[in-house]
């Protein structure tokens, strides 16, 4: 079975009490990157993935992962 | 004094504009095409304007297709409406419009003597096809990005 790409970006963008409208300002792209990647249509390039680790001081393993 | 709008707010304001325009002007791209195709242009002048507005149209949706628009935007505003989410819509609705454009050309292949078209005419057929439908695409896969 492949596998799949989860992340935790809503759940940790709102723990920070942040929009995603804040949250892609912090991040220098539009709503619609945090939007999409939220929802599971965009997988992220490694450096945007980065990027949203660091304005969310988390590490990236943390935000994305792997599931069977 | 009301506060100055983000880049980021006018990006997404700017984008939705765009997300709805785009399908509506593919359709109505679209709809003109059945009127071409009902009444053929001959040699008169008014059918000269025609074809012309025809080149003018499809000018300003591939230039829309490829360059995301709002030209007179800022550039920083401009980077974030085109950023990798819509590079990558831009890159799937284009790649529907080139299929979908060589699906028509070898479908009409076959067919061009029974059809009496001339070469203007097939190439606006397929034109036409493959830019339509990567436009409407592009609004389609920009307006689910947006949610």
């Amino acid at each position: 079975m492949a596998e799949e790409l989860r992340n935790r970006l809503r759940e940790l963008r709102e723990a920070r009490g942040l929009t995603q409208g804040q949250l892609a300002e912090l991040v220098g792209v539009s709503r619609k990157t945090i939007n999409t990647v939220e929802n599971g249509i965009y997988v992220p390039s490694t450096v945007i993935a980065l990027k949203l680790a660091r304005a969310l001081d988390e590490p990236v393993e943390r935000l994305f992962s792997l599931t069977k | 004094m009301a506060e100055q709008p983000s880049n980021t707010d006018l990006a997404d304001r700017y984008s939705k504009r765009r997300a709805r325009l785009l399908p509506a002007l593919a359709i109505f791209f679209l709809a003109q095409q059945f009127s071409y195709f009902s009444r053929i242009p001959g040699e008169r002048l008014v059918d000269r304007v025609r074809i012309g507005a025809w080149v003018v149209m499809s000018a300003v949706l591939l230039l829309l297709l490829t360059t995301g628009g709002a030209w007179i935007r800022s550039a920083a505003v401009r980077v974030l409406m085109n950023d990798e989410v819509t590079r990558a819509n831009r890159a799937s609705a284009m790649q529907f419009g080139f299929a979908l454009a060589m699906g028509g050309a070898i479908a009409v292949y076959p067919f061009i003597d029974q059809l009496a078209l001339n070469a203007r005419q097939v190439i606006h057929l397929i034109v036409s096809l493959g830019l339509a439908a990567a436009v409407l695409r592009f609004g389609m896969l920009e307006r689910r990005a947006l949610g």
